[in-house]
């Protein structure tokens, strides 16, 4: 009777011990794919030298310039640095990045100051960028591998949700649908698209835009995001407490607006109270009748660009030759 | 009339209607058994049915039918 | 809560490992819990809705069942119609309605359309799905089919089973009933054959789906300003993305149905593969169609069976504009529907002459070209069907067959994912539809290749899937 009851016994932990085991195994198997595949992705994105990964690991770990220029799209095709460097005589990187958010700016705002404190640095701001839409938290994706070696933009990654923790236990989460961009990237082919050739972050656009002036009368009401807010407002204090003189920037569009949008509004009170400087070139007449200077109706092209530049540059100088006037903190040759 | 004759007058309107020689109905048989019993040869072997053995099938009995057995018992039913 | 999100998995997990530690005679009462809880974590109102229905038709199905006489069966069967299409008709179509009907009155008064009495409504998730489905269940009892269900908690948990609840598959009494009426054991079999499914499901839904969806989309919101050839290209990709955004979205409701110890109703059947209009409604969204063929198509045809084919063309045309209907409360759907119905028409008036003609030729041609024309026929009829106006369809539909320009594809990786994620899922197909390969990797004999394979898979699918909205295509215009 005691022999059988044992042999029972064996059987159903051995049943159950299998179970547990083939578990166990599918576990390994996942740990193991997802962390060799991580690795490999990792180093693949390391490696880049060129292109927009490359670029936002640059801004991050690497530039040392004196003049740093943030923003999307806009901040990306409108400021040119070697114009900066000739006229100002200050090395400029453009960190601008389309599609992303004060957040991503925000984010390599703080991987920058940790390493050093650049002289200028301008915050391209564009209408409705306060407004809230869960596309800006998606587009955080950007910054996941960069979470492991970055603990300080940590806080800005998790604002996308409170999962972000667990997705980030996979080593490949971080890049996801990066693969092909990133094996494609370390072609020869990749090497010859013309987009790759910046210069120093600043990528050119050529197209010429020839359709009439919109005029905008819509005016909708959109609900503003608080995190955006208090981004901008953290990315102006950090600037403050480095050092670092900054210039908020509306930028030229090809769109006459009959109405004031409420997050510039926002931004340029925000601004005023932190005694930053904010230049608003929305519905500047010269711009708006010059829609040759445009590659569509949101971003200048590479002689709209040159134009925009040395404006920008003209006002900078007449703002800091006002200022050493005051207090001679920089000098502008 | 028995179960059986039934079945054979049954495959006799079958082959006719649905053009086929091949056909040999068994009492379990359903559409899937029968490459050419589609929705309009259903409902022309019905209008078969109903007038070669004089009967009329209501509605919920035609939607309860499963297979040929069941056809062939409410034919059954409606001659007696 | 998205079948896709952590959300999910964190209500999946823990429910499961309850369901199974607690004793066999309350888990269906837990399932009922879990599943109210599901819907109300949705949005809280919608669960008076579904009470209602559960309560009015239980006990509708056993008075009809105990009536004593034919007039008083046929009232409650009455009765339950005018609820169950009632409440349907007025949270899905009630808008609708209300333009349209204003907009004729307006037309044929030639009066402008002034205030209408639009409500603003928000359609219970899966109301169609579960009104269908008690529908379905009261005419079954009506007809005498089966029996009504004595047991209100049984009744709760088949309309209310949440795996099913949001997007089917359309149950029918006589497969799930019974099934609740077992006391469900613990098999790892079940574990395993749930949980692969849903790993196709994810796999389906994100690396294919949401991956084609990104493209789609934004070649569609810009469609004045594409190339023909770039709207037919993605007019093809959507065909795979509704497919996989629905079967892939199915195949994890029903492993999920699995993992709870229930075998839930098959949608699909490799529809791609059809070779004909008549082959593709049996393979597609095959709980909805069976279910309108059985209790719209079937008792209208065999009702008028007397004006022979005209029956079928009355029946066909009823039964398509239900099924485009279901989808949505617009015109393009009923446009959809006809679509489908002449190509049945079509079909049905061609048989004999078709068969004959396929006799002529090598299957090994017409079989390929048959399938090719199907889902070319598949592809136009959805261009309509995703559409938001009739006018959007018809350009689309003339600017790929007149406007040359340049192929759009946003840059290589796009192309690289949509079209591996695609190849890969229709592989799996191919080899289920004609066994082809004489090995298999997913149903391997050995356990260890079949691990090995779906970790693979759970892998491609953090590489390849669309998590966080994925990459953007970017459009300066």
């Amino acid at each position: 009777m005691q022999e059988n009851e044992n042999q029972m016994k064996k059987i159903y932990r051995n049943k159950h011990f299998k179970i547990v085991l083939k578990f166990g195994l599918f576990i390994f198997f996942l740990w193991m794919f997802d962390f060799s595949v991580g690795l490999f992705l990792s180093h693949c994105y390391q490696k880049q030298k060129s292109g927009l990964l490359y670029r936002a690991t640059y801004s991050m770990d690497s530039t040392n310039a004196d003049m740093l220029i943030f923003g999307a799209s806009r901040a990306n095709h409108h400021y040119v640095p070697s114009i900066f460097k000739k006229k100002l005589n200050l090395t400029c990187y453009n960190t601008g990045r389309d599609g992303e958010t004060i957040f991503y700016n925000y984010a390599v705002l703080k991987s920058v100051l940790k390493r050093y404190s650049p002289k200028i640095v301008i915050l391209d701001f564009s209408i409705k960028d306060f407004s809230n839409n869960e596309e800006s938290y998606d587009r955080l994706a950007a910054l996941l591998p960069y979470y492991e070696s970055h603990p300080g933009i940590r806080p800005i990654v998790k604002l996308k949700s409170p999962f972000q923790k667990i997705k980030l236990i996979s080593k490949i989460y971080p890049y996801n649908s990066l693969c092909f961009t990133m094996l494609i990237g370390s072609t020869n082919y990749n090497v010859t698209r013309d987009y790759i050739n910046d210069d120093n972050g600043y990528i050119p656009l050529t197209d010429s835009f020839n359709q009439a002036l919109y005029i905008d009368t819509t005016n909708i009401n959109y609900q503003l995001d608080m995190n955006k807010i208090n981004a901008y407002i953290s990315f102006l204090k950090d600037c403050a407490t480095s050092g670092v003189k900054i210039y908020v920037i509306v930028s030229p569009v090809c769109v006459k607006y009959l109405y004031q949008d409420k997050s510039i509004i926002l931004a340029k009170r925000i601004a005023k109270k932190y005694n930053v400087v904010f230049y608003d070139y929305t519905n500047d007449p010269f711009y708006l009748n010059s829609n040759f200077l445009f590659a569509d109706r949101g971003h200048l092209n590479e002689n709209g660009a040159k134009i925009f530049t040395n404006q920008v540059i003209n006002e900078i100088s007449k703002n800091e030759y006002a200022i050493e006037k005051s207090t001679p903190s920089l000098s502008v040759k | 009339m028995e179960q059986t004759q039934i079945l054979k007058e049954l495959n006799e309107i079958f082959i006719e209607v649905f053009e086929d020689d091949t056909i040999a109905l068994t009492e379990k048989a359903t559409t899937e058994d029968i490459d050419a019993w589609d929705s309009l040869n259903h409902i022309q072997m019905i209008t078969a049915v109903e007038k070669k053995f004089k009967i009329r099938f209501k509605l919920n009995e035609l939607l309860n039918f499963r297979d040929v057995g069941d056809l062939c018992k409410s034919i059954q039913e409606k001659i007696q | 809560m998205l079948f896709t999100s952590i959300t999910y998995f964190l209500f999946l997990i823990p429910s499961l490992v309850l369901y199974y530690l607690i004793p066999q005679k309350i888990r269906n009462y837990f399932l009922i819990l879990i599943s109210a809880l599901f819907y109300i974590y949705v949005k809280v109102d919608y669960i008076f809705i579904i009470l209602f229905i559960i309560i009015c038709n239980y006990f509708l199905g056993i008075g009809i069942e105990k009536a004593k006489n034919e007039t008083k069966q046929l009232l409650y069967f009455y009765l339950s119609l005018i609820i169950n299409l009632g409440i349907l008709i007025f949270f899905k179509y009630w808008n609708f309605l209300i333009i349209n009907i204003f907009e004729l009155a307006g037309y044929v008064n030639n009066a402008p359309v002034k205030q209408m009495p639009l409500l603003d409504l928000i359609l219970p998730l899966g109301l169609s799905y579960y009104i269908f489905q008690t529908i379905g269940y009261i005419t079954d009892v009506h007809r005498g089919s089966i029996k009504a269900e004595r047991s209100i908690f049984r009744f709760a948990l088949f309309t209310l089973f949440f795996p099913k609840l949001l997007v089917g598959p359309i149950e029918r009494a006589n497969h799930f009933l019974p099934q609740l009426k077992r006391m469900v054991v613990f098999r790892m079999e079940n574990i395993i054959e749930g949980g692969k499914r849903i790993a196709w499901g994810l796999f389906k839904k994100l690396v294919v789906a949401d991956r084609i969806a990104i493209y789609h989309t934004a070649v569609i919101t810009s469609a004045d300003h594409q190339s023909g050839a770039t709207l037919f290209f993605a007019s093809i990709l959507y065909t795979f993305q509704i497919y996989a955004d629905f079967s892939g979205y199915t195949d994890i409701a029903l492993g999920t149905a699995k993992l709870f110890g229930y075998d839930l109703l098959e949608n699909f059947r490799r529809p791609l593969f059809s070779k004909n209009i008549s082959d593709f409604w049996r393979r597609w969204h095959i709980s909805l169609s069976s279910w309108v063929n059985d209790y719209i198509f079937n008792p209208i045809t065999l009702k008028h069976r007397n004006w022979g084919k005209w029956s079928l063309f009355y029946g066909l045309m009823i039964s398509f504009i239900v099924i485009g209907i279901w989808h949505g409360a617009a015109w393009n759907y009923v446009l959809f529907g006809i679509i489908q119905a002449l190509a049945l028409m079509y079909e049905g008036l061609t048989k004999k002459i078709r068969k004959k003609f396929s006799k002529k030729i090598n299957l090994r041609i017409y079989n390929p070209i048959s399938i090719l024309i199907t889902f070319l026929f598949i592809t136009f009829s959805l261009i309509i069907f995703q559409s938001n106006t009739l006018n959007d369809a018809i350009n689309i539909i003339t600017r790929i067959f007149t406007h040359h320009g340049d192929f759009f594809y946003d840059k290589p990786s796009t192309l690289l994912f949509m079209l591996i994620g695609c190849s890969f899922m229709m592989l799996y197909e191919f080899q289920e539809e004609w066994k082809i390969f004489p090995f298999s990797l997913f149903s391997n004999k050995s356990w260890v290749v079949q691990q090995l394979s779906y970790s693979l898979l759970l892998i491609y699918i953090l590489i390849a899937g669309v998590f966080d909205g994925g990459q953007f295509i970017y459009f300066a215009f």
